[in-house]
């Protein structure tokens, strides 16, 4: 078999200059910002069994446009995290939660939560938010109006 | 036939040349018959591997093209949309609606 040494050569200065790019862009990012990430995991349903200790915590617009009668806090945490790292957390017994943000140059925060339960997935989304702000991330199934969670989060950015 | 025919067919001397001639036919024959006959070739290493490639290579494009409507069909079966509205208090909510989710 011959090799074709030129294009072997060229792939391989194509492939080091990418690594030292993508390693100069890291490097621009700068520091890693720390983040104090505040969740509220509340299960909405229509079942009239559940309590409806979370409805205060959900917007009332967001409950009239919503069909549940119950809003209930599965739990509660405060994280503190670092940027562009994953940072998981157990909530509410079997679920485990993972958070990993993001700070834009525009100063925005990229925030990507992804709730699991054992194998299931619960939720899984991402969002853009100022320091401080808080979002609401909500889940349910098609066809299937018994049941979403929903997630109160708030990122905020440590000086 | 009776048995002294047979013997005497039998015993019928062939003469040389018709011999040479009849071996000359029946040769013949048989070069005839090799040329006609479709060849077998030897499977040749190079010619292995390269119906290997080829093998594998449709396979791998017959898969591909099945897998695309494959993976269509699993995501017309959950689909999922995402909804990010503003309430009127400036609140932001991200809806998520996917038949994944164990809920």
């Amino acid at each position: 078999m011959r090799f074709n040494i030129p294009a072997i050569a060229l792939l391989l200065t194509l492939a080091t200059a990418g690594d030292a790019a993508a390693q100069k862009k890291s490097e621009k990012k700068g520091p890693r910002r720390q983040a104090e990430v505040r969740l509220h995991v509340i299960q909405a349903s229509s079942s009239d069994q559940r309590q409806n200790d979370a409805a205060a915590l959900v917007p009332a617009e967001l409950k009239s446009l919503l069909r549940y009668s119950r809003y209930t806090l599965l739990d509660s945490a405060l994280l503190r995290a670092t940027e562009r790292t994953e940072q998981r957390i157990a909530v509410a017994g079997d679920m485990l939660g993972e958070v990993e943000f993001e700070v834009q140059p525009d100063g925005q925060i990229q925030v990507t939560v992804e709730l699991r339960r054992s194998d299931s997935l619960l939720l899984d989304t991402r969002a853009t938010v100022k320091s401080g702000e808080t979002v609401v991330l909500g889940a349910s199934r098609m066809r299937d109006g018994s049941t979403g969670l929903i997630v109160l989060l708030t990122t905020k950015l440590i000086p | 036939m009776s048995d002294d025919r047979l013997r005497e067919i039998l015993s019928v001397r062939v003469a040389a040349d018709e011999e040479a001639s009849r071996s000359e036919r029946a040769r013949k024959r048989a070069m005839a018959a090799y040329e006609t006959a479709p060849r077998q070739h030897r499977w040749q290493p190079f010619m292995a591997a390269a119906a290997l490639a080829i093998v594998l290579g449709g396979t791998w494009i017959t898969q591909r093209s099945s897998g695309r409507p494959g993976a269509a069909d699993a995501s017309a079966e959950r689909p999922r949309i995402e909804m990010r509205m503003q309430l009127s208090d400036g609140t932001r909510v991200n809806w998520v609606i996917d038949n994944r989710y164990a809920l």
